[in-house]
């Protein structure tokens, strides 16, 4: 985590959010169960509390409730994703990083067919999320 | 009963007529004729909501279903109006490998190969010889890359080409041996670039294309060529003027396309912006409230991330910011997963299949309607085309929110197109090449585990202990702790011969 928050630094993609509340991340959590989703993974959350949606120079991470309307993982989710054993969090313009709930894993997938180009264990998180995150 | 029949029409009729009023993407729903000309009529958010329902509706995977069926043909019809065609294909796509390679093209970095799983995507006989270096350091033309099976498929674009020589240099000095070419895979190559170009250790994602990538080369290009064209066009669409400018300098200067970083600033001097460069100690005294701010200003300022201070404001005093704004992304016409019917597939990424648009359109519109099914006997898939292939930027969908620019008749497209094809690759061919190499490689390893395993090293010092004690008539003293290169220690160390 802290390699990737030495990239987010580095590359000015933090943002001054409002610290993220446990109830907005319930609030969150419940929409997406009544969407058919499941609870997003601990390690994301774990993220979202410190960087809540990120924007870089081709690629995003979706967030809790954003500044970035667009990048509210609730709205995004229901508008774009239409797979329930899978989340959307985050994307570029080639690929959705996807936490698939069944296999228990992070993936990146193709926007086009949906082809599985790369998966992350659990521990590969920050992996995961540097994937979709590119050079301003 | 026809009164009832026509009482229950009317009041239809008067819902939906509520309905279109308090939401008026809906006439482009439910009116029967005029759809096409209503969802012209709208404007941009309201043609994105009409387009995004019908595409949900059309979804719906029973074929027989009416509403479905319904919502296609209004899709049919409206797109042929914005310059769009769906096309259904029998296809050929491309392998994860290819795909991956594309990816890194486009972007011009690669991620590192962590530790987990990943790692296990690492063949074993490269990472066994990458991490035995040679005593001595080969010759750069000791490492021979047309006897490494898969670089081929890195070679067709131009982009790997020219880092041969740097992956070169990186095995000389690291004295790997020169065989390792012929056994690395696709990620092995990753892994190789990322060792060749990180600059420490801890980097995550390391830019390996110089000075810009292909996807920012893009944009850096199409914003420098069109900067006043496209700006016309987002002014056009209601959108502040100094959000548009600040768009369009960010993506001539940095290729950028996202707006959360994006520092809208003043175009003008306001009284505000003075006084804050005042306080900063920037010179600014010959300027007045109402001048334009020079551009030279404007980027020293974002550079030494000063922007704040010239940050534009809104009649109410609220500032303005990037995220209030829309973002783009850049699609690829011909999709990248159907990439196996070119005979060249570095085209993919060449500039005339990349098109500027907005974030919504890109999702909504350009993917909308993908479907694509690969049972491995037939590959069939449906996807939104643009009906004149040389649009380079879409920000909306009458004609006058599109660029139009062929690239294919320039001299800098051929000569990039007939250098690509110089290599041809099969993906196939270079997988069974690789395959027979490994194995190679395993049997000839495996017969070194074998005799390693019948060399059983005990035994052998017990024998030589046995002598020592026959010879000199006591047993030897207490070895001394050896250890091999790879850090473990020797059961014994050979006695040394005369």
């Amino acid at each position: 985590m802290i390699n990737l928050l030495k990239f987010i630094n580095e590359n000015h993609l933090l943002k001054k959010e409002k610290p993220l509340e446990v109830k907005d991340v319930i609030e969150a959590q419940k929409e997406l169960v009544q969407s058919g989703f499941r609870l997003l993974p601990e390690e994301f959350i774990g993220l979202l509390k410190i960087c809540n949606g990120i924007q870089s120079g081709a690629g995003a991470i979706l967030g809790i409730g954003p500044q970035n309307k667009a990048l509210d993982i609730v709205s995004f989710n229901k508008t774009y994703n239409r797979s329930i054993s899978k989340v959307i969090l985050g994307y570029d313009d080639f690929a959705y990083l996807v936490y698939d709930f069944q296999q228990k894993k992070y993936i990146l997938i193709d926007r086009g067919d949906g082809m599985e180009l790369d998966d992350f264990l659990n521990d590969e998180f920050v992996s995961a999320v540097s994937s979709v995150l590119h050079f301003y | 009963m026809s009164s009832k029949k026509s009482k229950k029409d009317l009041y239809d009729e008067a819902l939906i007529q509520s309905e279109i009023e308090a939401e008026p993407f809906l006439s482009v729903i439910y009116q029967k004729k005029g759809f096409v000309e209503k969802f012209h009529a709208l404007d941009y958010d309201d043609q994105i909501k009409a387009y995004q329902t019908l595409v949900r509706l059309a979804s719906v995977s029973n074929p027989n279903n009416h509403t479905r069926n319904d919502a296609y043909y209004r899709l049919e019809k409206i797109m042929p109006s914005i310059g769009l065609e769906l096309i259904e294909k029998q296809d050929c796509f491309l392998s994860k490998d290819e795909r991956l390679i594309i990816r890194m093209d486009f972007y011009g970095s690669i991620d590192r190969i962590q530790a987990g799983e990943r790692k296990r995507k690492l063949s074993k006989p490269y990472l066994d010889l990458i991490s035995k270096p040679l005593k001595k350091r080969s010759k750069m033309v000791d490492y021979d890359f047309t006897t490494a099976p898969m670089w081929p498929l890195f070679e067709r674009f131009k982009s790997f080409r020219k880092i041969e020589n740097d992956l070169k240099q990186y095995l000389v000095k690291n004295k790997i041996n020169p065989k390792i070419l012929s056994v690395m895979n696709i990620r092995d190559f990753s892994d190789l670039i990322v060792k060749t170009f990180q600059t420490d250790d801890s980097e995550m994602k390391i830019k390996f294309e110089k000075p810009v990538s292909v996807r920012k080369r893009f944009v850096m290009e199409i914003a420098e060529r069109y900067g006043d064209q496209i700006s016309k066009i987002l002014q056009n669409k209601g959108y502040d003027e100094r959000y548009v400018y600040a768009m369009i300098r960010a993506m001539q200067r940095f290729g950028a396309t996202k707006t959360d970083k994006l520092v809208i600033t003043e175009t003008h001097f306001t009284d505000r912006a003075l006084r804050e460069l005042e306080k900063h100690k920037i010179d600014c005294k010959n300027y007045t409230t109402g001048d334009k701010i020079p551009q030279q200003l404007i980027d020293r300022l974002i550079d030494n991330k000063q922007g704040d201070l010239i940050a534009a404001y809104d009649t109410e005093g609220r500032r303005l910011y990037g995220s209030q704004f829309p973002s783009f992304e850049v699609h690829h016409k011909h999709a990248v997963s159907s990439g196996g019917n070119l005979s060249n597939i570095a085209s993919i990424n060449y500039k005339d299949n990349l098109c500027l648009v907005l974030t919504d359109i890109h999702m909504v519109v350009l993917h909308g309607m993908d479907i694509i099914e690969d049972n491995k006997r037939d590959a069939y898939s449906r996807r939104t085309e643009f009906i004149d292939d040389d649009v380079v930027f879409m920000a909306g969908f009458e004609k006058e929110d599109k660029i139009f620019h062929s690239y294919i008749n320039s001299s800098a497209y051929k000569k990039h197109e007939k250098e690509d094809c110089r290599i041809y690759a099969s993906y196939e061919q270079c997988l069974s090449k690789l395959m027979e190499n490994q194995e190679k490689y395993f049997k000839l390893h495996e017969t070194a585990e074998v005799a390693k395993k019948d060399f059983n090293v005990d035994e052998v010092v017990s024998k030589i202990n046995q002598t020592y004690e026959i010879r000199h008539g006591k047993k030897p003293q207490t070895r001394r702790k050896y250890k091999n290169r790879d850090g473990l220690p020797l059961s014994f160390k050979p006695k040394r011969t005369r």
